[in-house]
């Protein structure tokens, strides 16, 4: 019996089976998908935690006025078994923080606030991690516009 | 009885009248000591010119230091991310001057394929943030390319292949080469 077969009813008895879909995992990467909220997201991930399995990565994509929140468990099995859930976030609201419960979400969340400047309540160090320290702007959001003073002739020498 | 002038020209000792500053030339330029640092895909070339098959030590310059304060050679291989640069800047000032600073690959030397309208993350070139001595072109460039870099590194330092006369070879003239 694969672990797909024995999570998904018990994601389904718990965060309701209307919000799990099957996904084809030969075409998206990914065996099932959850639309969460972000109430639930701290459960979720402490039963996933217990089921062995790990945060891949969390991204976002950026819908408007909503921001989804992309997390990716996985786990090693045979056959290998891998979780999308969904979290939309209206923009400007603060999502509760992995990352006292999984370590790996630290620096997934830094960037996720980094590129989209999406708030972790409860992260220990939200900072930037990948842009200089005095970046004003999130460059993947949609409505971001680099200017000149973006360019890379424009250096800020000063560290923190 | 061996006169002098009857010595093959690379016996003959090296007595030559010459001011302070070309015999440190001579001196520095045959004992140059990278820093241990790369920044992106280049430092792996950068490494493989340091290894057995490429040994950069023929030219007096293989023994990478670990520390900027032993170090007169900053090779800057790779992208300089506007992360990076204050760190960048803060490793070449902590180098005891005379230092040089050679700019290895397209990103160090221009940003590369990095520059395009609207970008925000990666610094254009080297040059914005450091004086640099040499340029080393490539995507990345070959081991050989970074030695011949060294090489016009220490042209530079005693002002002229032809005055290096520690140098243990001599390049083939120009229409010589292949």
């Amino acid at each position: 019996m694969s672990f797909l077969e024995d999570i998904r009813p018990v994601l389904a008895q718990r965060f309701g089976s209307e919000n799990l879909s099957d996904q084809e995992r030969a075409r998206c990467g990914y065996d099932l998908r959850l639309a969460l909220d972000q109430e639930r997201l701290l459960e979720l991930a402490g039963l996933l935690k217990e089921a062995v399995c790990y945060l891949e990565y969390i991204t976002a994509v950026d819908q408007g006025q909503v921001l989804d929140l992309l997390y990716f468990f996985g786990r090693h099995d045979q056959p290998p078994f891998r979780l999308q859930v969904r979290v939309a976030m209206p923009k400007g609201v603060a999502v509760p923080s992995l990352a006292n419960l999984i370590r790996a979400a630290d620096w997934q969340e830094r960037e996720v606030y980094d590129m989209f400047g999406q708030r972790f309540a409860g992260h220990p160090d939200l900072r930037r991690i990948l842009l200089p320290d005095d970046a004003d702007f999130h460059p993947l959001l949609r409505d971001f516009k680099p200017g000149p003073q973006h360019g890379g002739e424009v250096v800020n020498l000063e560290r923190k | 009885m061996v006169t002098r002038s009857a010595l093959p020209p690379e016996l003959r000792p090296p007595v030559q009248m010459a001011l302070l500053d070309d015999i440190l030339g001579i001196v520095r330029a045959n004992s140059l000591w990278p820093m241990t640092f790369g920044i992106a895909c280049c430092s792996i070339e950068m490494m493989a010119a340091g290894a057995s098959r490429f040994d950069l030590d023929r030219f007096g310059a293989g023994v990478f230091r670990p520390s900027p304060r032993q170090s007169d050679v900053m090779i800057v291989a790779g992208t300089i991310s506007k992360k990076m640069a204050p760190t960048v800047v803060t490793l070449y000032e902590q180098m005891p001057a005379p230092k040089w600073v050679i700019a290895m690959g397209n990103c160090a030397i221009s940003g590369g394929p990095f520059v395009y309208d609207n970008q925000y993350a990666i610094v254009n070139g080297t040059d914005v943030i450091l004086p640099v001595d040499v340029y080393v072109p490539g995507c990345p460039p070959r081991p050989e390319a970074l030695i011949q870099g060294f090489l016009e590194l220490q042209d530079k330092l005693t002002r002229g292949g032809k005055t290096n006369l520690l140098r243990r070879f001599r390049r083939r003239p120009r229409a010589e080469r292949p």
